[in-house]
């Protein structure tokens, strides 16, 4: 079980990488951090046995002209975090949204970065193969989930 | 090895087995060199949709991604919108939720236990596995009115009370499955067919399942011991005491076996929540106040009626993260409010789309033949991961 001493050890230990660090709700621990420390943020993480990357969000924000970007990591190999969820929270320009892929750190995130770009066109750099993945192949269009994205009517409800 | 000796092979997309998928195999003689799972065939945009619909009707359209699973699915989404709207269901509508998530885990299992069955050429696996799941569906459709997608719980606690009958109807299903399971032992588990085709094929290694981040069965079978019934308990689960399943060997005749497992220890979960079953109310008493004449008095009969609110639902500006362990693993849902009717961002993380990583990991040096009995032991779910 998480208690407060282990999240105020983990703060303490990661607080310096990020710009923003808060406790959201009883076991999310929110990490704000630039993209240019998230890299080493990621590494620091990894060594405290955050294994897994449980999935990839993006969310668009027009009006301030950003997307963020959201990983959530847990971990299976201690026990006294498996209740945790750090959510790793990176904002972008909404125009050429591009960060450092962290496939190399966490395996798991493969295939929730290939989502992430084609639903919002975050670029991943260094990530092996940022190709459509649930989008049909002739898919037209851009980037569904972002907000000014309309899905297409045929007109047949009345 | 020259790449000109190497053969690609298309598998799907045309329902290879559990729903539309396809699968690029690249194979050396027939030794599976590369495997590529190419998914997004049954891909609905159910987050997109969400954002143009009210809280409400999100809950219909949500158990859509995993009809097989609709209970678990629609529990994570209510769990994190009561958390955006600070409410709390009563004890009764907790037990009521951890009783029919426990009940649509069997059915789930049975379901993927079928489909492994009739992939591996068990026909008889596969009819009784369909067959064995008809009680269980019979048990949901007295609670709900449906056989498959409930929309059991809405926000403050659920629909209806269980019928007075019901305790006796599903006593009866447990001890029919109780007997039935040895028979699945005997005839299909440990037949030497069986045996040979999953014994030793397509392992998973332990530190491998936590690198790609598995979850559910397909991660308790390699080891990992991890299950958000006890990581972060939700509904009753705090309550009840249970077991959870848990093997070693990674292959996937520990990930089929894991699966009958489950099946016993739900049962058991069933038969303790039935026990210990609290009485009381079956809404939030923010909720209960707000119902009038003719509501209220079905309310007497156990049968939850809306009240007007609901249609204009609205919850505080920010955002909220829940999770559950569906009948394929940890689902995670992320929801973002800005204080309107409808949600900002609804993100849906299902345990498919987190196991589809496996494919690549498994199937490497097995032959062309082992493909449906690794594909069949994740259980994958296509349009679960699709959403």
């Amino acid at each position: 079980m998480v208690n407060g001493e282990r999240i105020t050890e983990l703060i303490g230990k990661v607080k310096d990488l990020c710009r923003n660090v808060a406790l959201v709700d009883d076991n999310r621990l929110l990490l704000e951090v630039d993209t240019e420390k998230i890299i080493d943020l990621s590494h620091k993480l990894k060594d405290l046995e955050f294994d897994h990357v449980k999935g990839v969000t993006g969310v668009d924000y027009p009006n301030e002209s950003i997307i963020e970007v959201i990983y959530y990591i847990g971990s299976y190999s201690r026990t006294d975090y498996a209740n945790l969820i750090v959510e790793l929270k990176i904002t972008l320009p909404r125009e050429n949204p591009k960060t450092p892929s962290l496939i190399k750190i966490w395996q798991s995130c493969e295939y929730p970065e290939r989502e992430t770009f084609e639903m919002f066109g975050v670029m991943f750099q260094g990530h092996p193969k940022l190709k459509l993945l649930l989008l049909p192949d002739e898919f037209k269009g851009k980037y569904p989930l972002r907000k000014e994205f309309k899905i297409p009517e045929e007109g047949i409800e009345i | 090895m020259s790449t000109e000796k190497l053969l690609e092979v298309f598998i799907g997309p045309q329902h290879p087995t559990s729903g539309h998928m396809r699968f690029i195999a690249e194979l050396d003689g027939d030794i599976i060199v590369d495997f590529i799972p190419d998914m997004g065939w049954v891909h609905r945009t159910i987050e997109k949709i969400a954002e143009t619909k009210t809280y409400i009707q999100i809950i219909p359209l949500i158990e859509r991604q995993a009809i097989l699973d609709s209970a678990n699915y629609n529990l994570g989404y209510i769990l994190a919108l009561e958390k955006l709207l600070d409410i709390e269901a009563p004890p009764r509508a907790q037990y009521l939720r951890t009783l029919i998530c426990e009940i649509n885990r069997i059915a789930s299992h049975l379901y993927g236990i079928g489909i492994h069955g009739i992939m591996l050429g068990s026909s008889t696996a596969f009819m009784w596995a369909f067959g064995d799941r008809e009680p269980f569906i019979d048990l949901m459709q007295m609670i709900s009115g449906a056989r498959l997608t409930y929309s059991y719980m809405i926000p403050g606690g659920i629909r209806r009370d269980i019928p007075h009958d019901f305790q006796d109807k599903a006593k009866k299903a447990i001890k029919f499955m109780r007997k039935k399971i040895k028979d699945y032992f005997d005839l299909f588990n440990y037949n030497p067919v069986t045996l040979n085709r999953l014994e030793g094929v397509g392992i998973i290694k332990k530190e491998d399942a936590i690198k790609l981040g598995l979850v559910g069965p397909n991660l308790r079978a390699s080891g990992v011991y991890y299950d958000v019934r006890k990581a972060e308990p939700y509904a009753a689960y705090p309550e009840i005491d249970f077991e959870i399943a848990g093997r070693n060997e990674g292959d996937s005749l520990a990930r089929l076996l894991i699966r009958f497992d489950e099946i016993q220890y739900s049962m058991n979960i069933i038969e303790r929540v039935l026990d210990d079953m609290p009485s009381g109310p079956l809404l939030t008493n923010i909720y209960l106040t707000k119902l009038t004449g003719e509501k209220k008095e079905l309310l007497k009969k156990g049968i939850v009626r809306f009240p007007t609110l609901f249609t204009a639902l609205k919850t505080k500006e920010g955002e909220c993260l829940a999770r559950v362990e569906s009948s394929r693993g940890e689902a995670i849902y992320h929801l973002i409010s800005n204080g309107l009717l409808k949600p900002y961002r609804c993100r849906l993380i299902t345990s498919s789309f987190r196991n589809v990583i496996a494919f690549k990991h498994a199937l490497i040096g097995h032959k062309l033949a082992d493909i449906p009995a690794v594909y069949g032991s994740l259980d994958y779910f296509p349009p679960e991961a699709d959403r």
